[in-house]
């Protein structure tokens, strides 16, 4: 896959669109028209606040005064940058795709560099950590443009492959993580132990913030099979024989309250919960990624 | 149950072994997916594993299923149509244990948490609803009747009863129902099979037999025509169900045609038919309605005249109503008395008709009738009548559905009043006796019917007994030897004699002895034993208890009603019979309470004598004895006076003629050949019959082939011509068309035991279904059609890609 793909124009065309929209809505709140619904997330300046003692006078936006006639100072950029670890599975089952397009892995890499060229733009540090049973790939997080090229040249690099270890995996990167970082996980959390929470608390304990991108094939949401089925595990290579007709429901309410589950645990641990498919459009997701980030700042 | 090509069947059979063979041999092999969420299928595996072994079984089932049912279908099953409900209740009882059977599986396999309860439950009704069915089938295999079906040319042993009584006249639009009748049964007998047993019965009493083909059939249904004299369609049913009974042909049907009018099922033995069709459940039988569903009809009743005798002066009065039914309605109702033919030659056969007098006295009515009621007519001809027989007609003028009943006839008797000897001893008044024969007022206008001669019982030798049709003998004193002997004499030779014995008869607390003479016991009917007295604590009264006796038919519809308590007995003799009973016709008309004897009436001879055990004569205070030995004649003492009423008119014989009688009942006339001819000629209603000779017989003659309704007249000659004669009447109920409702054709027939067809295609519809039986060709299609369309959708379903 050419690093092109990953930097496809439409892609970084929507990217940049939300960018500048987000630019246009904090400038409108400026010059007085709405709030903005990405308020604390832009390039240039996060936010306006109330002037107070202390403040530099020269930080007044003068514009608003002359509108509203309150004294305002802009927040700057400096104020919002972030460190940002971009942590990829790279299990078998990420390597799965039904239609024979976009593979899990594939998808998420799509999105992490999608991802990471926002965050070089925002001038923003970004590393890369990839993981199946333990840690395989880091990249230290820098926020210079060069950034950008070694994390897509790390990204088109990895296969999927192996089993997960994802507790360990995640207890492992916490160990490594020394300060306050946005750790964005790229996972389909397909693993047997019930311990996924326990390593995500650690991270969390440890003061990042976490966003999780519970990917899945549209397959493994939709269960699109009919008819008698042979499934073959890849990861486990495990074999169950099944009417897939009569059991689409049945998976599709277990797949349901699995990623329910999970979005309930992660709110209650402050964690960012995005599921995702395959079959959704990038824009959804880094919308959503958005979404999530405006509460957080 | 019979099987149309059983072949099929087998066939079928190895044909359901395609489908199971298929199911294990052609499995679709699974598609090997790659899919790493396996661990959400794994928490469903077991019970999707069990939904889809179930599914294929359910596939297998209906495969097998359709394949049965499309054998079944094809074999053309068919049971005895009495039989297919309950065949269809097993066929239900099977689809539901189907039904029930396979939420039972589904509820065991199908499910991730079993319901002990309701897998209980479903367990309970399957195995309820199978041991049901299981029964019921044992009970129908053994109780299945040899009745033929399936082959419909099969020859048939068949009667087509046809109903042939007055009321199939009833025509609507020029075409009577016995018409219609008639098409239908030639239609029913060109619809058998060649070869049949074809017997065309008619109510009119004839007797039944096989015609000897099927044109012989129809040549006897041409000719049948209305009967006067019909039977019940029971009676006739019940002798048609016979002959079939004996046919050896195994398959046996029944027609009955009628216009299902209620009074041609309501009457013979019902009972008898019902066994027989119970007992012989291979007859199939069907009814046949010709009738009208709303008919229109005007109809006379009977005719009630006061007097069938009755003298020169007395009018003619006659009651009567006219019923309708259909709308309300306005009709003149004509009464004519024929006048004597002026030349007495009538009546006479002339050119082979028989020419009756023309001229009639007559009155008219109009009468208005309401809808669907009755309304009384009275007629009184004031008179004079000369003497002799004359016929008269009651007719309702204009168009009606049914004419038979539009005219009614009679015959009355204008004769010289019965001339009477009424003997009393000295110290008996026969007052209340000759004030009832004979009142004043109708002696003065000469229409009393009685002419009384009233005599001393110690002057009866100054009379010559002949000359009286009857003698009353009031509580006679002792009677010499040749009195009783005259007396015998006199009844033997057709005189008639009323004794009324009371106190003259004691003699020092017994009887005397000239009543106890054999002449005066044979004319006593007995020997007077004793007199009984009334107890303080007993009452003693008339009471009778049999009222078959035209002397008490004035009581006859108020038996209860009649106060005989308040006319109390006091003394009354006791006769113990003496044994000639055989001999002598003799009757105990009226008992007391206590139960002895109180009126005796004996036939000697060509007379009859009339015994009464008290008398009539005794007043409410006697001047010589303490008390009265009756209280019957004092206050309102109408049973009395009825009593001796009709006591005259039984003894001087006018009951005896019977001028107008029903339809089949024997018309006898009094004759006595001292004055009339020894023989007659017997012109009928029908007037192109020759008249026909009958010849008195013991001072009688009588004359029974009455099965047209009209005039009789005799004609006979002594010295000049005699005219006598007598009417006969349709009775009322023979013509009302009143229809039947099928649940009392159902107490004749059977519940579901017969078809009941007004068109021919429902007849030829029924005849298959008995013939062939009741097919399920049709369910099964449907049931075929519907498994087809379950297995499509099923498998479409469970297989679709």
């Amino acid at each position: 896959m050419s690093v092109e793909k990953y930097l496809k124009p439409e892609v970084i065309n929507q990217i940049k669109r939300l960018d500048m929209r987000a630019q246009f809505v904090v400038k409108g709140f400026l010059h007085g028209l709405h709030a903005s619904p990405y308020q604390g997330f832009s390039v240039e300046f996060s936010e306006h606040r109330k002037y107070s003692h202390g403040d530099d006078p020269k930080d007044i936006d003068w514009q608003v005064y002359a509108k509203t006639n309150k004294y305002y100072v802009k927040k700057f950029e400096a104020e919002t940058n972030i460190t940002g670890y971009l942590v990829m599975d790279l299990s078998q089952s990420m390597g799965y795709t039904y239609r024979q397009e976009l593979t899990k892995f594939d998808y998420s890499v799509c999105l992490a560099a999608a991802l990471a060229y926002l965050m070089v733009s925002q001038q923003d540090p970004v590393g890369l950590i990839t993981f199946n049973d333990k840690i395989r790939e880091s990249l230290p997080p820098r926020s210079k443009r060069t950034q950008l090229g070694n994390l897509i040249s790390l990204l088109s690099r990895i296969r999927p492959n192996g089993n997960t270890n994802f507790s360990d995996s995640l207890g492992q990167m916490a160990a490594m993580l020394k300060q306050r970082s946005l750790v964005m996980i790229f996972s389909d959390l397909l693993v047997d132990d019930d311990s996924i929470f326990d390593s995500l608390h650690r991270l969390r304990h440890g003061g990042h913030d976490v966003i999780l991108f519970h990917i899945l094939d549209e397959a493994e949401v939709n269960f699109p099979f009919n008819g008698p089925c042979e499934l073959h595990d890849p990861e486990s290579g495990d074999e169950i024989k099944v009417d897939a007709d009569g059991f689409r429901k049945e998976y599709c309410e277990a797949i349901e309250e699995f990623r329910r589950n999970l979005a309930i645990d992660c709110r209650k641990s402050g964690i960012d919960y995005v599921p995702i498919d395959t079959s959704m459009q990038f824009d959804t997701a880094l919308i959503e990624y958005l979404h999530s980030r405006k509460t957080r700042f | 149950m019979i099987w149309a090509n059983a072949m099929v069947l087998g066939i079928g059979a190895m044909l359901l072994s395609l489908p199971i063979i298929l199911h294990f041999m052609m499995q679709p092999k699974p598609k090997v997916l790659s899919f790493p969420a396996l661990k959400f299928v794994r928490q469903h595996e077991i019970s999707n594993r069990s939904r889809m072994r179930l599914r294929h079984l359910l596939l297998l089932l209906l495969r097998c299923l359709l394949i049965l049912l499309m054998a079944a279908a094809l074999a053309g099953p068919s049971v005895a149509s009495r039989n297919f409900g309950q065949w269809l209740t097993i066929g239900g009882l099977g689809c539901t244990s189907l039904v029930v059977g396979l939420a039972l599986a589904v509820a065991y396999y199908g499910t991730r948490k079993r319901n002990g309860l309701l897998i209980s439950a479903l367990a309970t009704l399957l195995l309820g609803q199978l041991l049901f069915g299981g029964y019921s089938i044992i009970r129908l295999i053994s109780s299945d009747s040899p009745q033929l079906i399936g082959d419909s040319q099969a020859p048939v042993a068949a009667v087509i009863l046809i109903d042939t009584s007055p009321r199939m006249d009833y025509q609507i639009n020029g075409k009577k129902n016995l018409e219609k009748a008639r098409e239908m049964g030639i239609w029913l007998a060109e619809q058998l099979p060649s070869s049949s047993d074809v017997c065309v019965l008619a109510t009119d009493g004839d007797q039944p037999f096989y015609s000897v083909d099927v044109g012989a059939a129809k040549k006897r249904i041409e000719t049948l025509d209305t009967s006067y004299e019909s039977s019940f369609i029971p009676e006739s049913l019940s002798i048609g169900l016979k002959l079939l009974k004996d046919s050896e042909l195994e398959r046996k049907e029944l027609y009955v045609i009628t216009d299902l009018t209620r009074r041609g099922w309501t009457g013979g033995e019902t009972s008898t038919v019902l066994k027989q069709l119970k007992d012989n459940e291979d007859i199939a039988a069907f009814v046949i309605d010709v009738g009208t569903n709303e008919p229109q009809d005007f109809s006379i009743g009977g005719l009630f005249l006061e007097e069938n005798t009755i003298t020169t002066a007395s009018p003619i009065e006659i009651n009567t109503e006219i019923t309708r039914i259909g709308d309300a309605a306005q009709r003149n109702v004509v009464m004519k008395i024929e006048q004597p033919d002026d030349q007495g030659i009538r009546p006479a056969m002339r050119d082979g008709k028989v020419l009756v007098p023309k001229k009639f006295w007559q009155l008219s009515k109009q009468v208005d009738i309401r809808a669907d009621s009755q309304t009384p007519v009275q007629f009184q001809y004031p008179g004079p009548l000369p003497q002799g027989v004359h016929h008269g007609t009651v007719e309702i003028i204009g168009e009606d559905g049914l004419k038979v009943d539009n005219t009614r006839y009679f015959t009355v008797d204008v004769r010289p009043a019965w001339d009477v000897l009424v003997l009393h001893p000295d110290n008996v008044n026969p007052g209340n006796l000759v004030d009832l024969l004979a009142p004043y007022r109708e002696l003065e206008k000469g229409t009393a019917i009685y002419r009384c001669t009233v005599a001393k019982q110690s002057d009866v030798s100054k009379y010559d007994l002949d000359d009286f049709q009857a003698i009353f003998l009031l509580d006679p004193k002792p009677l010499n030897q040749g009195l009783w002997q005259d007396l015998e004499q006199y009844v033997a030779q057709g005189g008639g004699l009323a004794i009324f014995l009371g106190h003259n008869a004691a003699i020092q607390g017994g009887v005397d002895p000239s009543f106890l003479t054999t002449t005066a016991e044979k004319l006593l009917t007995g020997k007077i034993t004793r007199q009984w007295r009334r107890k303080q604590d007993n009452p003693l009264y008339l009471s009778p208890d049999n009222f078959s006796n035209p002397i008490l038919e004035p009581f006859r519809d108020r038996e209860d009603a009649v106060p005989w308590g308040d006319h109390p007995v006091l003394n009354h003799w006791e006769i113990t019979p003496d044994g000639l009973a055989n001999e002598l016709p003799t009757e105990t008309v009226v008992r007391y309470s206590t139960g002895l004897p109180a009126v005796i009436s004996r036939t000697l001879g060509q007379g009859r004598v009339l015994i009464m055990t008290t008398p009539i004569t005794d007043p409410p205070r006697p001047t010589d004895r303490a008390l009265p030995w009756n209280y019957l004649f004092t206050g309102y003492c109408w049973p009395a006076w009825k009593l001796v009423g009709k006591i005259s008119e039984y003894v001087v014989q006018s009951s005896y003629e019977k001028l107008n009688i029903d339809v089949g009942q024997t018309g006898v006339l009094r004759n006595d050949i001292r004055k009339y001819p020894d023989s007659y000629r017997v012109f009928t209603p029908r007037t192109e019959q020759s008249p026909t000779k009958i010849v008195s017989i013991d001072n009688t003659v009588k004359y029974r082939f009455t099965n047209t309704p009209g005039q009789y007249r005799l004609r006979g000659q002594r010295g000049e011509t005699v005219l006598r004669g007598f009417s006969v009447n349709l009775e009322p109920a023979e013509t009302d068309l009143t229809r039947i409702d099928p649940v009392e054709i159902d107490e004749v027939l059977g519940f579901e035991r017969y078809q009941l067809a007004r068109e021919r295609n429902q007849i030829q519809r029924q005849q298959g279904t008995a013939r062939v039986g009741q097919e399920f060709y049709p369910i099964l299609l449907i049931m075929l059609a519907v498994t087809l369309i379950v297995e499509h959708l099923m498998s479409n379903r469970f297989y679709s890609s």
